[in-house]
């Protein structure tokens, strides 16, 4: 089934309800409920009555890479930020739809959000550690989870450094500054500190996007290493980034100030065989 | 048309501004120092003589003009104490209900800062009514070392509370995120972020607030009073130096001597306890690097 620009802008004008049965033909069939880990039905976010994004309905498969692309300011990022409830944070924010999390749906009142963020973790567009030293940067999240023995909390960062190739790098500096390093060993310990946690998805907020050519393509080779381990979400604007690493893309767009998903599939349905005019038009460069 | 001046002549100007401005700045900065430096040199060469162990332990005689200050210190340590001890805790939490709780009601928030704005600029003598009226009379602690003390807590609070507020908001927005996004409880973010990297900015608060507390003069005459003696209790009356330096200068003739001594012993103090905040800070904080 084909949708024209001009289709799509009618779409986007009268109410969302045809949008739906589209969304759902181009879901990628393997989805079935046990390998889904996040599904997303028909939400929308909206920052003090303003909605930035609506009709929102994907399904996020189980460590797979899912990369939501598109240009800046199109809402990937909010709808991200819904998955793990950081939208909790951000004053006069609101959420419609429902976003099932092993089924269950985050946005219950006495969801546990602790708990989800300790299974949801989160990577930032510019590398955050805590101006403390690299081990404390570790550490702090696994009392805070209750790892009281200091022998098994020493076995995670040493485990987790590995895991993100640090570990060679700074085994004999733990204790000096996390923010002595340099910005992709910032974003490396970052993602070390959520794995700490043992989470089942990552959330990737453009976390290549503040680094140098040769940081960003070791945070792209470890992405890459993480796949089938974990669930990773991944927001971007860099097509070629989503063209190396992606196994679905959500291609989402700005229509009348409302960001919107366009298409969602598996790599090569968007990238090789899309019959949508719009993200054809996109991964050939002739817009966007 | 504006008039176009040649290259050199620009640049001859654009070198002149530069130079000025540094010598301004420079020229400020040598004017307050020796000012400063006058200042305390007038006090050490003024008082130093004055200054004995017995000067410290024993009681004032003949208003002052002899004897010691034992009691005066002792009176300026317990209604600093009193003070401190109810602005802390109460001024930290203020800051961080204003500073992390008020994201969804800023408007309250504003009018809480600008209140609090206003009170600071407050003059010391209001404070010192207000307390005679609230402590002394309406709660019944008389002239009394709680009264000055808590009198003394309301003045430096809003200025603590600022202070603090300030130094919680210069904390990044990307440490809460981060924190929350590891599933950190509030107080976690608070007690394991927050607290910790906006620490240098709360005991640069708390000094500037106990240099306020132990220069106060006008706000302690009507609440704590001026009694020379040994204070026995909190409820006692009791003169802190600043007021016993008031008083030697003001209506004692004959006390500049002890006065000037008074005010050594003043400043040693504050210096004390400055250093004191500052290595008791860099303890709780020697894991922050920034």
């Amino acid at each position: 089934m084909s949708l024209s620009l001009e289709h799509l802008q009618r779409l986007q004008t009268s109410p969302p309800a045809p949008l739906a049965p589209v969304m759902d033909t181009i879901i990628p069939k393997s989805t079935a409920h046990h390998d889904q880990s996040i599904a997303v039905n028909d939400v929308a976010v909206a920052y003090g009555g303003r909605t930035v994004i609506e009709n929102i309905n994907l399904s996020i498969r189980t460590r797979h890479i899912t990369v939501l692309l598109g240009p800046s300011g199109c809402g990937k990022s909010s709808l991200l930020n819904c998955f793990n409830r950081m939208t909790d944070l951000i004053a006069h924010c609101s959420i419609r739809g429902s976003v099932l999390y092993r089924g269950e749906d985050i946005f219950q009142p006495d969801y546990d959000v602790r708990g989800l963020r300790k299974k949801i973790g989160m990577i930032f567009q510019r590398p955050n550690p805590f101006p403390f030293s690299i081990r404390r940067n570790i550490d702090l999240p696994l009392k805070e989870h209750g790892i009281a023995n200091r022998d098994e909390r020493r076995h995670i960062l040493e485990t987790v450094l590995q895991s993100v190739g640090l570990w060679p790098e700074v085994r004999d500096r733990l204790e000096s500054p996390a923010l002595q390093l340099s910005g992709g060993q910032q974003q490396r310990l970052c993602i070390a500190r959520a794995l700490a946690l043992a989470p089942e998805v990552l959330l990737m907020d453009e976390p290549c996007s503040a680094l140098d050519p040769m940081a960003s393509s070791i945070i792209e080779e470890l992405i890459i290493r993480l796949r089938g381990k974990y669930t990773i979400v991944l927001v971007t604007h860099n097509l070629f980034q989503a063209q190396r690493i992606a196994d679905d893309v959500g291609l989402f767009w700005l229509r009348e100030g409302r960001g919107s998903l366009v298409e969602f599939g598996d790599k090569e349905q968007i990238f090789s065989h899309s019959t949508h005019e719009l993200t054809r038009s996109y991964i050939n460069g002739i817009c966007g | 048309m504006p008039r176009q001046y040649p290259h050199e002549v620009i640049k001859h100007m654009h070198t002149f501004r530069d130079r000025l401005i540094a010598w301004i700045s420079a020229a400020s900065v040598l004017l307050i120092t020796l000012l400063f430096l006058w200042l305390v040199l007038d006090i050490f060469f003024k008082g130093f003589a004055g200054l004995h162990w017995s000067f410290l332990t024993s009681a004032p005689l003949n208003a002052g003009r002899a004897g010691g200050i034992a009691p005066v210190i002792v009176s300026t340590l317990l209604i600093l104490g009193v003070c401190m001890l109810v602005c802390v805790p109460a001024g930290l939490a203020t800051a961080i209900h204003l500073s992390e709780y008020t994201v969804r009601n800023p408007a309250a928030a504003r009018l809480i800062r600008r209140s609090l704005d206003t009170l600071a600029g407050v003059p010391s003598i209001v404070f010192g009514l207000f307390g005679a009226s609230v402590f002394c009379d309406l709660l019944g602690l008389g002239y009394s070392i709680l009264s000055g003390g808590l009198t003394l807590a309301c003045m430096v609070l809003p200025f603590m509370i600022r202070a603090g507020e300030e130094s919680l908001r210069s904390v990044p927005q990307e440490y809460r995120l981060g924190a929350s996004a590891l599933g950190f409880s509030q107080y976690s973010v608070l007690t394991g972020i927050l607290i910790p990297v906006a620490m240098p900015g709360l005991s640069i608060g708390l000094i500037l607030g106990i240099g306020r507390a132990l220069a106060e003069t006008a706000a302690l005459i009507f609440t704590s009073g001026y009694v020379l003696r040994m204070p026995e209790s909190l409820l006692d009356s009791g003169r802190t130096l600043s007021v016993h330096i008031y008083d030697l200068a003001m209506n004692v003739s004959g006390g500049e001597a002890n006065g000037y001594t008074s005010a050594l012993v003043l400043i040693a103090i504050l210096v004390m306890i400055n250093t004191g905040a500052r290595i008791l800070t860099q303890r709780i904080v020697h894991e922050v690097h920034i």
